[in-house]
């Protein structure tokens, strides 16, 4: 199964970066908006990663794995 | 010198982004404070699959608080808070139904706690690069969790690309309630090492991707104490990569997120999560838009669906529904509104889980599976 | 409820199937080993002894990522040949005003006097945070032979001029929508500026405005002044 996501998402990253192009500081406006933010709020993810950590097996993903609560 | 241009420049702004993308390792520019609270409500169980206990399951209110703030020249720290107050009934154990299925046992009074939890990060920051520190500590009645991690980010190629790397480590210690009582375990503790490396590319000048691995260990105390009959192995070690796409659409000023995580584990644990929101008019006051998210797992090893008192001691087993082969759907919607230096956020989302959803197939669904609904309110003010 | 098959893990024996079906048993068996070659990697791994354990599980990752690197940085190694440097002169440009698009100005114009050349955009925060600065520091240096000239990359000219009247600064904001400007300048951030000397040659770039920033770049623009270059 691991090799399986693996392959794919190689496969994936490949088509995705064959469009790639070298973008300007002077360009990067659209990228700069909030919501283009792997974390665009703070507080709305700590609270999703807190919900889901406690009602599913799957967790992390993210920058820390800290702040454990006795719910899983 | 005229008094305009005394007036803070960023508080100006209205609906434009107020600082360089987030992802590099640039110092922020603004001081923002910002604060939420929120709702979250389980479905009651049904009565036709509860043998004993409360029917009513958890509803929690947590409030929320973060400060984040440049220092000086090359400095920028946070400091987060916040507060869960939790009630209802949660399931302690499952005894087989006619069905191969399990019962639910409830717990019989609703639980009534509260959690404080608060975080701290100082960052110092170079030309292309930052290297954080954060402190963390959590504490319920019954449960104290302390971490400390590191994270470490660094710019490539005019900030095109951008390497982030994170270790943490926490410490935490269960002293579950009544103990004696129902003869638990008086005392435990557990640990937990963790590793993150991420690539975060532009693609484009409205698109980008980030590519994640992380991994994270877990030993020392991992059965559930307040269950009935539930034995873990004391390590579990986990494994995660991630994808995250962004991109940028004229249409309507919107923009599409993708983020998809793989995690499996040592408990034989495989699980896929998607999510997609897409937020429309980022260069309005106005910004609202749906989102949606589909999880699946497959069950742990040693996972059973009703308990097991045949089994010796020695033999790890668990009748935790978070163990068990289940997937779920959440939806929602989300609208922020901008005000100069303010902005009000309200989002609301709504999860379903049950067997049917999950990628592979089971021959049982756990009672205990839960639908919840959650709002939220939120506030920032930029200085 | 069939048990096919057991294996111990950290002392607790881990039944193989709770449910009977039929093929499990030979995951099962692929799993506990995977999961005992990533607990014994990672256990060399914190010991300090060879990590080849944790990397391997690893690997193909690793490699993909810095294939990735590799791969989409390439263009951009080959771009920053061409960035600007102290010494070498001043690309040349005409371009209108923000403010009033009838008016043009060239870089020529102001041959003869010491400039300071700053790209800036709306939706840049240190730029802005960067402007009452660049005010004070063209009042405080007060020298007919300094001037101060702005150049402003935002593709939504709206929101650029909208600011420009909140904030009142005393000079002049030039437009270069297609950043073809910024591209001849080589820019590697958001803001850049540049102190050109009376000959048209570059005698410093600035990268970024952190605080302070202005103090170092006073002494420099007064010491070019005084140089009579």
């Amino acid at each position: 199964m691991v090799h399986k996501v693996l392959r794919i998402v190689t496969g994936l990253l490949i088509l995705l970066l064959a469009s790639c192009q070298t973008v300007e500081p002077w360009e990067r406006d659209r990228l700069a908006q909030q919501e283009m933010q792997l974390t665009p709020n703070v507080l709305d993810a700590r609270l999703s990663d807190q919900v889901f950590f406690s009602k599913e097996a799957a967790s992390g993903g993210g920058a820390t794995a800290g702040g454990g609560c006795g719910c899983n | 010198m005229t008094s305009k241009a005394q007036i803070g420049p960023l508080a100006l702004l209205s609906a434009a982004a107020l600082s360089l993308p987030a992802f590099s390792a640039s110092q922020p520019t603004e001081r923002v404070v910002s604060v939420n609270t929120s709702v979250y409500q389980e479905g009651d169980a049904k009565a036709a699959e509860v043998v004993f206990g409360d029917l009513q399951r958890f509803r929690v209110k947590t409030n929320q608080f973060n400060l984040s703030a440049p220092i000086g020249r090359d400095w920028s720290m946070s400091l987060g808070y916040d507060n869960e107050a939790m009630s209802g009934a949660s399931p302690w154990g499952t005894v087989a139904a006619s069905d191969g299925s399990g019962d639910l046992i409830m717990s019989g009074a609703s639980i009534d706690d509260s959690r404080n939890g608060v975080d701290v990060n100082l960052t110092r920051h170079w030309r292309g690069q930052s290297l954080g520190i954060s402190v963390g500590y959590s504490g319920e009645h019954d449960y104290h969790s302390r971490s400390v991690g590191l994270n470490y980010e660094r710019d490539f190629f005019k900030q095109n690309t951008t390497l982030a790397l994170s270790a943490s480590y926490a410490s935490d210690e269960l002293t579950p309630t009544d103990a004696q009582l129902f003869q638990r375990l008086e005392k435990g503790s557990k640990h937990t090492r963790s590793f993150y490396a991420s690539v975060n590319q532009l693609l484009s000048p409205v698109s980008m991707l980030n590519l994640g691995f992380g991994i994270t260990k877990r030993t020392g105390e991992l059965s559930d104490p307040y269950k009935l009959r539930d034995i873990r192995p004391g390590k579990r070690v986990e494994r995660t990569l991630t994808a995250s796409y962004r991109r940028y659409f004229d249409w309507q000023t919107s923009s599409l997120a993708v983020n998809y995580r793989y995690f499996w584990d040592s408990y034989s644990v495989g699980a896929h999560t998607l999510a997609m929101s897409w937020m429309l008019g980022e260069e309005t006051a106005l910004q609202w838009g749906p989102m949606l998210r589909y999880y699946s797992q497959s069950e742990a090893a040693f996972y059973t669906p009703f308990d097991r008192y045949d089994q010796p001691d020695t033999m790890a087993q668990s009748s935790d529904f978070r163990l068990s082969t289940f997937g779920a759907v959440s939806y929602g919607l989300k609208a922020r509104y901008r005000m100069n230096a303010v902005q009000v956020s309200m989002q609301y989302e709504r999860y379903d889980s049950g067997s049917g959803y999950a990628l592979s197939s089971t021959k049982t669904t756990h009672p205990g599976l839960v639908d919840f609904d959650v709002v939220s309110l939120g506030a920032e003010y930029r200085f | 409820m069939v048990i096919r098959q057991s294996e111990t893990m950290n002392g607790l024996t881990l039944p193989c199937s709770a449910q009977d079906q039929p093929g499990q048993g030979a995951d099962c068996r692929f799993l506990f080993n995977l999961g005992k070659r990533a607990f014994h990697g990672l256990k060399k791994s914190v010991g300090g002894k060879a990590r080849i354990g944790f990397l391997s599980g690893a690997r193909p990752l690793m490699l993909g990522l810095t294939l990735v690197c590799f791969l989409v940085g390439g263009s951009a190694l080959v771009r920053a040949d061409g960035a600007l440097s102290p010494g070498m002169p001043a690309p040349e440009f005409e371009l209108a005003n923000l403010m009033d698009d009838t008016q043009r100005r060239a870089l020529k114009d102001y041959s003869g006097q010491v400039v300071y050349l700053d790209f800036w955009a709306s939706w840049c925060g240190p730029c802005l945070v960067a402007m009452p600065k660049i005010e004070t520091l063209r009042q405080t240096i007060g020298s007919d032979e300094f001037v101060v000239l702005a150049i402003n990359v935002d593709r939504n000219l709206k929101k650029a001029r909208k600011f420009l009247t909140k904030i009142a600064v005393g000079y002049d904001s030039l437009v270069d929508e297609q950043g073809r400007v910024s591209a001849s300048y080589g820019l590697n951030a958001m803001p850049s500026s540049f102190v050109i000397n009376r000959s048209g040659v570059v005698t410093k770039v600035h990268e970024g405005f952190r605080d302070g920033d202005e103090d170092e770049l006073r002494a420099h623009i007064k010491a070019v002044i005084d140089s009579g270059a």
